[in-house]
């Protein structure tokens, strides 16, 4: 059951990597969307190829932006399908409800969010949501196994 | 009342015992109408103007409407052709039933597939998605990342089905 999982001694530092590069792009994509003179300022430093007229969100053609992405996807992807600790029956169940769940919530709130925002951002919606997925796994997988530690310690 | 009662009191043996799965009767409605949308859905990324004349317009409420030039509505009503989210909310729909609908046979050997599926699919849609991003610039990015959100349900359903099928095969075989 354990053949795609990743040894748990990279567990510590995707996790770190994960969180600085998610608080990264969203950074980045908040002083986009919101103050785009002061996000060019910063960006543009990192501007090593083009100018792009067309630029819809997070994902300038900017060399800064896929570095953190490619940090983002590779550390999450090591982080969420680690070994835990303790690997067995338990943890494989909720690492699979955990998927499934995911998967679920993402489609669905992206849906939700998809018939009620219109024009160009709904590319910056979907940009948002084809990395969320992880996020959300991530999340739900580390409290249900939170949970159930504190309650076999109990 | 009883069911409310039972609810209310069995809520956390509820929670924990759900598999969050569909029951199989929907797999086949919902198998037909995923494809078929999803069908629509990819020739319309690749050739937009294929719907140019159809339309289904009508009044929504909007949380933001953003265009390039114009005026932005945020929590508004809004009047627009709502073709592309009835396309939309069927994909998704119909694609989550019939990938989460349980198989005649449910037992642990399922459950095995469905989760190396699932964790393959998450690979493989994130790392082409990956390969995309460092490797295509421009307004095709935008067609890429709107293939990448469905692809990521699309490799799911064709590797748990084809898993499925040759599990069956060998089952039956022996």
């Amino acid at each position: 059951m354990t053949f795609h999982l990743f040894p748990l001694k990279y567990k510590t530092t995707s996790g770190v990597l994960y969180v600085l590069s998610l608080i990264v792009l969203a950074a980045l994509f908040i002083i986009d969307s919101y103050a785009d003179g002061l996000g060019n300022k910063i960006i543009s430093f990192f501007n090593t190829h083009r100018n792009d007229v067309f630029k819809p969100n997070i994902f300038y053609d900017l060399f800064f932006d896929e570095a953190f992405i490619l940090i983002n996807i590779c550390s999450g992807l090591v982080y969420a399908f680690s070994k835990e600790k303790i690997e067995n029956e338990t943890t494989v169940t909720i690492r699979y409800k955990s998927l499934i769940w995911s998967f679920i919530i993402n489609y669905l709130l992206f849906l939700l969010l998809y018939i009620t925002i219109y024009g160009v951002a709904v590319y910056a919606l979907i940009s948002v949501f084809a990395l969320s997925q992880l996020f959300i796994f991530i999340v739900h997988f580390r409290i249900t196994v939170y949970r159930q530690q504190n309650k076999n310690i109990q | 009342m009883e069911i409310l009662f039972y609810i209310r009191f069995n809520f956390k043996s509820i929670i924990m015992k759900t598999n969050y799965l569909f029951p199989h009767k929907f797999k086949w409605i919902s198998g037909i109408l995923f494809i078929v949308s999803i069908s629509i859905m990819l020739c319309w990324i690749i050739e937009p103007d294929i719907f140019k004349d159809i339309e289904i317009k009508s009044k929504v409420f909007a949380i933001a409407e953003t265009a390039f030039m114009g005026d932005n509505v945020y929590f508004g009503i809004i009047d627009t052709n709502i073709l592309d989210e009835l396309l939309m909310a069927t994909v998704i729909i119909s694609g989550l039933v019939f990938a989460f609908s349980k198989e005649k046979i449910e037992d642990e050997m399922t459950s095995k597939i469905r989760l190396e599926s699932l964790v393959w699919a998450t690979y493989a849609n994130y790392l082409i998605f990956l390969f995309c991003v460092l490797f295509i610039y421009g307004m095709v990015f935008l067609n890429i990342i709107m293939f990448a959100f469905f692809t990521h349900l699309l490799f799911f359903i064709l590797r748990f089905n084809w898993e499925i099928y040759k599990f069956n095969r060998t089952t039956n075989e022996e």
